[in-house]
Protein backbone atom coordinates (compact mmCIF):
# COMPACT_ATOMS: atom_id res chain seq x y z
CA UNK A 1 0.00 0.00 0.00
CA UNK A 2 1.18 3.52 -0.80
CA UNK A 3 2.46 5.61 2.11
CA UNK A 4 -0.10 8.34 1.39
CA UNK A 5 -2.94 5.83 1.71
CA UNK A 6 -1.55 4.51 5.00
CA UNK A 7 -1.33 8.06 6.34
CA UNK A 8 -4.93 8.65 5.20
CA UNK A 9 -5.98 5.58 7.19
CA UNK A 10 -4.31 7.10 10.28
CA UNK A 11 -6.16 10.33 9.68
CA UNK A 12 -9.43 8.44 9.31
CA UNK A 13 -8.62 6.74 12.64
CA UNK A 14 -8.88 3.28 11.09
CA UNK A 15 -7.03 0.56 12.94
CA UNK A 16 -6.11 -1.01 9.61
CA UNK A 17 -3.48 1.74 9.39
CA UNK A 18 -1.39 -0.05 12.02
CA UNK A 19 -1.77 -3.41 10.26
CA UNK A 20 -0.63 -1.90 6.96
CA UNK A 21 2.28 -0.09 8.62
CA UNK A 22 3.35 -3.27 10.34
CA UNK A 23 3.15 -5.19 7.07
CA UNK A 24 5.16 -2.61 5.16
CA UNK A 25 7.63 -1.32 7.74
CA UNK A 26 7.55 -3.93 10.53
CA UNK A 27 10.82 -5.62 9.62
CA UNK A 28 12.48 -2.29 8.86
CA UNK A 29 11.62 -0.80 12.25
CA UNK A 30 12.59 -4.08 13.88
CA UNK A 31 16.04 -3.75 12.32
CA UNK A 32 16.42 -0.16 13.51
CA UNK A 33 15.49 -1.15 17.08
CA UNK A 34 17.60 -4.29 17.04
CA UNK A 35 20.66 -2.34 15.86
CA UNK A 36 20.51 -0.32 19.06
CA UNK A 37 19.18 -2.81 21.59
CA UNK A 38 20.51 -6.12 20.31
CA UNK A 39 17.62 -7.80 22.06
CA UNK A 40 14.79 -9.35 20.07
CA UNK A 41 12.10 -8.96 22.75
CA UNK A 42 13.02 -5.37 23.58
CA UNK A 43 13.11 -4.54 19.88
CA UNK A 44 9.64 -6.06 19.36
CA UNK A 45 8.27 -3.97 22.23
CA UNK A 46 9.86 -0.86 20.74
CA UNK A 47 8.24 -1.56 17.39
CA UNK A 48 4.83 -1.99 19.05
CA UNK A 49 5.38 1.31 20.88
CA UNK A 50 6.31 2.88 17.54
CA UNK A 51 2.89 1.98 16.10
CA UNK A 52 1.21 3.46 19.17
CA UNK A 53 3.20 6.67 18.93
CA UNK A 54 2.53 6.90 15.20
CA UNK A 55 -1.18 6.45 15.94
CA UNK A 56 -1.02 9.31 18.46
CA UNK A 57 1.02 11.55 16.14
CA UNK A 58 -1.17 11.26 13.05
CA UNK A 59 -3.13 13.49 13.06
CA UNK A 60 -1.99 16.22 13.46
CA UNK A 61 1.22 15.19 11.69
CA UNK A 62 1.30 14.21 8.03
CA UNK A 63 4.87 13.03 7.33
CA UNK A 64 6.20 13.43 3.82
CA UNK A 65 8.40 10.34 4.21
CA UNK A 66 6.66 7.77 6.36
CA UNK A 67 9.63 5.45 6.54
CA UNK A 68 11.97 8.13 7.91
CA UNK A 69 9.22 9.28 10.30
CA UNK A 70 8.82 5.75 11.69
CA UNK A 71 12.60 5.20 11.84
CA UNK A 72 12.95 8.36 13.90
CA UNK A 73 10.28 7.22 16.38
CA UNK A 74 11.75 3.71 16.65
CA UNK A 75 15.24 5.08 17.19
CA UNK A 76 14.12 7.44 19.95
CA UNK A 77 12.14 4.73 21.69
CA UNK A 78 15.05 2.32 21.44
CA UNK A 79 17.50 4.84 22.88
CA UNK A 80 15.04 5.64 25.70
CA UNK A 81 14.72 1.96 26.47
CA UNK A 82 18.46 1.52 26.38
CA UNK A 83 18.94 4.50 28.74
CA UNK A 84 16.40 3.27 31.25
CA UNK A 85 17.95 -0.19 31.22
CA UNK A 86 21.49 1.15 31.63
CA UNK A 87 20.89 4.14 33.88
CA UNK A 88 22.73 2.57 36.78
CA UNK A 89 25.46 0.60 35.07
CA UNK A 90 27.59 1.18 32.01
CA UNK A 91 28.63 -2.09 30.48
CA UNK A 92 31.31 -2.50 27.89
CA UNK A 93 31.07 -3.54 24.29
CA UNK A 94 27.43 -2.62 23.70
CA UNK A 95 26.62 -0.78 20.51
CA UNK A 96 25.45 2.45 22.13
CA UNK A 97 28.53 2.53 24.34
CA UNK A 98 30.72 2.04 21.32
CA UNK A 99 28.92 4.89 19.53
CA UNK A 100 29.27 7.13 22.57
CA UNK A 101 32.96 6.36 22.81
CA UNK A 102 33.37 7.24 19.15
CA UNK A 103 31.50 10.50 19.63
CA UNK A 104 33.84 11.39 22.50
CA UNK A 105 36.21 12.52 19.74
CA UNK A 106 33.72 15.25 18.87
CA UNK A 107 32.77 16.30 22.32
CA UNK A 108 34.22 15.67 25.73
CA UNK A 109 31.82 14.41 28.37
CA UNK A 110 32.24 17.63 30.37
CA UNK A 111 32.14 20.11 27.50
CA UNK A 112 30.66 23.43 28.60
CA UNK A 113 29.19 26.25 26.62
CA UNK A 114 28.29 29.76 27.65
CA UNK A 115 24.79 29.79 26.28
CA UNK A 116 21.98 27.46 26.94
CA UNK A 117 21.83 24.94 24.18
CA UNK A 118 18.55 23.32 23.43
CA UNK A 119 18.35 19.82 22.07
CA UNK A 120 16.57 21.24 19.03
CA UNK A 121 19.43 23.60 18.21
CA UNK A 122 22.00 20.86 18.51
CA UNK A 123 19.89 18.58 16.29
CA UNK A 124 19.59 21.30 13.69
CA UNK A 125 23.36 21.85 13.76
CA UNK A 126 23.97 18.13 13.27
CA UNK A 127 21.48 18.13 10.38
CA UNK A 128 23.33 21.01 8.72
CA UNK A 129 26.63 19.26 9.25
CA UNK A 130 25.49 16.00 7.62
CA UNK A 131 24.10 17.95 4.68
CA UNK A 132 27.46 19.67 4.24
CA UNK A 133 29.28 16.36 3.94
CA UNK A 134 29.93 14.72 0.56
CA UNK A 135 27.09 12.35 -0.32
CA UNK A 136 28.96 9.14 0.43
CA UNK A 137 30.43 10.36 3.73
CA UNK A 138 27.04 11.71 4.81
CA UNK A 139 25.40 8.36 4.07
CA UNK A 140 28.05 6.48 6.03
CA UNK A 141 27.76 8.90 8.95
CA UNK A 142 23.96 8.52 8.97
CA UNK A 143 24.11 4.75 8.82
CA UNK A 144 26.51 4.65 11.72
CA UNK A 145 25.15 7.30 14.10
CA UNK A 146 21.47 7.35 13.24
CA UNK A 147 20.76 3.71 12.38
CA UNK A 148 23.56 2.39 14.61
CA UNK A 149 24.68 -0.09 11.94
CA UNK A 150 27.88 -2.01 12.46
CA UNK A 151 31.03 -1.18 10.48
CA UNK A 152 31.03 -4.51 8.55
CA UNK A 153 27.39 -3.96 7.61
CA UNK A 154 28.08 -0.45 6.34
CA UNK A 155 31.18 -1.64 4.48
CA UNK A 156 29.24 -4.39 2.72
CA UNK A 157 26.44 -2.07 1.73
CA UNK A 158 28.70 0.70 0.48
CA UNK A 159 31.19 -1.62 -1.31
CA UNK A 160 34.09 -0.31 0.77
CA UNK A 161 36.55 -2.04 3.03
CA UNK A 162 35.93 -1.90 6.77
CA UNK A 163 39.15 0.03 7.21
CA UNK A 164 38.05 2.57 4.64
CA UNK A 165 34.70 3.05 6.40
CA UNK A 166 36.47 3.51 9.76
CA UNK A 167 38.78 6.15 8.29
CA UNK A 168 35.91 8.04 6.61
CA UNK A 169 33.91 8.04 9.85
CA UNK A 170 36.91 9.19 11.87
CA UNK A 171 37.42 12.14 9.51
CA UNK A 172 33.71 12.96 9.66
CA UNK A 173 33.82 13.04 13.47
CA UNK A 174 36.74 15.46 13.37
CA UNK A 175 34.85 17.66 10.95
CA UNK A 176 31.80 17.51 13.22
CA UNK A 177 33.88 18.80 16.09
CA UNK A 178 35.12 21.69 13.96
CA UNK A 179 31.55 22.36 12.85
CA UNK A 180 30.23 22.41 16.41
CA UNK A 181 33.06 24.71 17.45
CA UNK A 182 32.28 27.07 14.58
CA UNK A 183 28.61 27.15 15.52
CA UNK A 184 29.51 27.86 19.13
CA UNK A 185 28.28 24.65 20.71
CA UNK A 186 31.69 23.76 22.08
CA UNK A 187 34.79 25.78 22.75
CA UNK B 1 24.36 30.13 32.03
CA UNK B 2 26.54 27.13 31.52
CA UNK B 3 25.32 23.84 30.18
CA UNK B 4 27.09 20.67 29.25
CA UNK B 5 26.70 18.74 26.05
CA UNK B 6 27.25 15.09 26.61
CA UNK B 7 28.04 12.44 24.08
CA UNK B 8 24.59 11.07 24.70
CA UNK B 9 23.10 14.44 23.76
CA UNK B 10 25.09 14.35 20.59
CA UNK B 11 23.90 10.85 19.80
CA UNK B 12 20.32 11.95 20.37
CA UNK B 13 20.93 15.04 18.27
CA UNK B 14 21.50 12.78 15.26
CA UNK B 15 17.73 12.94 15.08
CA UNK B 16 18.30 16.27 13.38
CA UNK B 17 19.46 14.52 10.24
CA UNK B 18 16.83 15.46 7.65
CA UNK B 19 14.38 12.89 6.30
CA UNK B 20 15.69 13.06 2.75
CA UNK B 21 19.21 12.22 3.94
CA UNK B 22 17.83 9.29 5.95
CA UNK B 23 16.02 8.04 2.86
CA UNK B 24 19.09 8.51 0.70
CA UNK B 25 21.36 6.60 3.06
CA UNK B 26 18.89 3.71 3.05
CA UNK B 27 19.44 3.05 -0.63
CA UNK B 28 22.00 0.55 -1.90
CA UNK B 29 25.26 2.40 -2.44
CA UNK B 30 27.00 2.06 -5.75
CA UNK B 31 30.65 1.19 -5.77
CA UNK B 32 33.13 4.01 -6.27
CA UNK B 33 34.56 4.74 -9.72
CA UNK B 34 37.86 3.07 -8.90
CA UNK B 35 36.20 -0.11 -7.65
CA UNK B 36 33.91 -0.19 -10.68
CA UNK B 37 36.90 0.20 -13.00
CA UNK B 38 38.82 -2.61 -11.28
CA UNK B 39 35.82 -4.90 -11.48
CA UNK B 40 35.28 -4.12 -15.16
CA UNK B 41 38.95 -4.86 -15.89
CA UNK B 42 38.68 -8.15 -14.03
CA UNK B 43 35.57 -9.05 -16.01
CA UNK B 44 37.24 -8.14 -19.31
CA UNK B 45 40.49 -9.96 -18.61
CA UNK B 46 39.39 -13.16 -16.95
CA UNK B 47 35.73 -13.78 -16.49
CA UNK B 48 34.43 -13.02 -19.99
CA UNK B 49 37.08 -15.01 -21.95
CA UNK B 50 36.70 -18.01 -19.67
CA UNK B 51 32.93 -17.84 -19.88
CA UNK B 52 33.08 -17.49 -23.68
CA UNK B 53 35.44 -20.46 -23.99
CA UNK B 54 33.19 -22.58 -21.78
CA UNK B 55 30.13 -21.59 -23.81
CA UNK B 56 31.89 -22.49 -27.06
CA UNK B 57 32.95 -25.85 -25.71
CA UNK B 58 29.44 -26.61 -24.53
CA UNK B 59 27.98 -25.46 -27.84
CA UNK B 60 30.44 -27.52 -29.86
CA UNK B 61 29.70 -30.55 -27.72
CA UNK B 62 25.98 -30.01 -28.12
CA UNK B 63 26.25 -29.60 -31.87
CA UNK B 64 28.35 -32.70 -32.17
CA UNK B 65 25.86 -34.70 -30.14
CA UNK B 66 23.01 -33.35 -32.24
CA UNK B 67 24.80 -34.22 -35.43
CA UNK B 68 25.53 -37.73 -34.24
CA UNK B 69 21.97 -38.12 -33.14
CA UNK B 70 20.48 -36.93 -36.44
CA UNK B 71 22.70 -38.85 -38.89
CA UNK B 72 24.09 -41.59 -36.74
CA UNK B 73 27.56 -40.67 -37.98
CA UNK B 74 30.10 -38.04 -37.26
CA UNK B 75 32.60 -36.69 -39.75
CA UNK B 76 35.45 -36.72 -37.34
CA UNK B 77 34.54 -40.08 -35.90
CA UNK B 78 34.15 -41.61 -39.35
CA UNK B 79 37.59 -40.38 -40.36
CA UNK B 80 39.01 -41.72 -37.14
CA UNK B 81 37.30 -45.08 -37.52
CA UNK B 82 38.43 -45.40 -41.13
CA UNK B 83 41.97 -44.52 -40.15
CA UNK B 84 41.84 -47.01 -37.33
CA UNK B 85 40.43 -49.72 -39.57
CA UNK B 86 43.05 -49.30 -42.31
CA UNK B 87 46.12 -50.49 -40.39
CA UNK B 88 44.14 -53.49 -39.11
CA UNK B 89 43.21 -54.47 -42.64
CA UNK B 90 46.73 -53.85 -43.82
CA UNK B 91 48.07 -55.98 -40.99
CA UNK B 92 45.52 -58.68 -41.77
CA UNK B 93 46.55 -58.65 -45.42
CA UNK B 94 50.27 -58.61 -44.72
CA UNK B 95 50.34 -61.12 -41.91
CA UNK B 96 49.33 -64.22 -43.92
CA UNK B 97 52.02 -63.47 -46.51
CA UNK B 98 54.57 -63.10 -43.80
CA UNK B 99 53.45 -66.33 -42.21
CA UNK B 100 53.38 -68.10 -45.53
CA UNK B 101 56.89 -66.93 -46.42
CA UNK B 102 58.30 -68.00 -43.11
CA UNK B 103 56.23 -71.14 -43.24
CA UNK B 104 57.57 -71.98 -46.70
CA UNK B 105 61.11 -71.68 -45.48
CA UNK B 106 60.39 -73.81 -42.47
CA UNK B 107 58.52 -76.34 -44.52
CA UNK B 108 61.45 -76.66 -46.85
CA UNK B 109 63.73 -77.25 -43.92
CA UNK B 110 61.27 -79.66 -42.36
CA UNK B 111 60.81 -81.56 -45.54
CA UNK B 112 64.56 -81.79 -45.91
CA UNK B 113 64.91 -82.97 -42.31
CA UNK B 114 62.14 -85.51 -42.58
CA UNK B 115 63.54 -86.79 -45.78
CA UNK B 116 66.61 -87.87 -43.89
CA UNK B 117 68.67 -87.27 -46.99
CA UNK B 118 71.00 -84.53 -45.93
CA UNK B 119 72.90 -84.73 -49.10
CA UNK B 120 69.88 -83.76 -51.11
CA UNK B 121 69.14 -80.59 -49.15
CA UNK B 122 68.85 -77.68 -51.52
CA UNK B 123 70.58 -75.03 -49.38
CA UNK B 124 70.58 -72.53 -52.20
CA UNK B 125 66.81 -72.73 -52.52
CA UNK B 126 66.37 -72.46 -48.78
CA UNK B 127 68.63 -69.42 -48.64
CA UNK B 128 66.71 -67.82 -51.45
CA UNK B 129 63.43 -68.45 -49.74
CA UNK B 130 64.80 -67.03 -46.48
CA UNK B 131 65.96 -63.93 -48.30
CA UNK B 132 62.53 -63.54 -49.87
CA UNK B 133 60.89 -63.90 -46.47
CA UNK B 134 63.24 -61.26 -45.02
CA UNK B 135 62.45 -58.87 -47.87
CA UNK B 136 58.75 -59.47 -47.39
CA UNK B 137 59.09 -58.94 -43.64
CA UNK B 138 60.87 -55.66 -44.35
CA UNK B 139 57.98 -54.77 -46.63
CA UNK B 140 55.54 -55.50 -43.82
CA UNK B 141 57.54 -53.14 -41.58
CA UNK B 142 57.17 -50.43 -44.20
CA UNK B 143 53.45 -51.07 -44.32
CA UNK B 144 53.28 -50.61 -40.55
CA UNK B 145 55.07 -47.26 -40.88
CA UNK B 146 52.70 -46.11 -43.58
CA UNK B 147 49.75 -47.20 -41.43
CA UNK B 148 51.09 -45.11 -38.59
CA UNK B 149 51.38 -42.18 -40.97
CA UNK B 150 47.83 -42.75 -42.12
CA UNK B 151 46.71 -42.82 -38.53
CA UNK B 152 48.51 -39.54 -37.88
CA UNK B 153 46.90 -38.06 -40.98
CA UNK B 154 43.48 -39.21 -39.81
CA UNK B 155 44.03 -37.69 -36.38
CA UNK B 156 45.09 -34.42 -38.05
CA UNK B 157 41.93 -34.50 -40.19
CA UNK B 158 39.87 -35.20 -37.11
CA UNK B 159 41.40 -32.21 -35.33
CA UNK B 160 40.69 -29.99 -38.33
CA UNK B 161 37.11 -31.22 -38.45
CA UNK B 162 36.63 -30.42 -34.76
CA UNK B 163 38.21 -26.98 -35.25
CA UNK B 164 35.91 -26.28 -38.22
CA UNK B 165 32.95 -27.38 -36.14
CA UNK B 166 33.94 -25.08 -33.29
CA UNK B 167 34.53 -22.19 -35.72
CA UNK B 168 31.15 -22.77 -37.34
CA UNK B 169 29.51 -22.89 -33.95
CA UNK B 170 31.27 -19.70 -32.92
CA UNK B 171 30.19 -18.00 -36.15
CA UNK B 172 26.60 -19.12 -35.66
CA UNK B 173 26.75 -17.97 -32.06
CA UNK B 174 28.02 -14.56 -33.16
CA UNK B 175 25.29 -14.30 -35.84
CA UNK B 176 22.62 -15.07 -33.23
Amino acid sequence: MEDALIIDLYWQRQERAIEETDRKYGSYCMKVADNILHDRLDAEECVSDTWLRAWNSMPPERPSLLRAFLARITRNLSLDRWRSAHAAKRGQGEVVHVLLDELAECIADTEHVEDLVSAGELSAAVGRFVRSLPERDGDLFTRRYFFAESIPEIAARSHLSENNVTVILSRARRRLRTHLEKEGFIQ
Amino acid sequence: MKTAITQEDLLLAMEGIPDDLLERSEGEQTASRGVRRRRAALRRRYILPVAAALCLLLLAGGLRTLRMGSTGTDGGMVAFEEAAAEPKEAAAEEAPEEVSAAGAAENTMDSADTAGDFGSIDYAAADKEEETAAVEAAGAGETEESAAEKLKEAVRKLREAVRRLVRKAAGRNADE
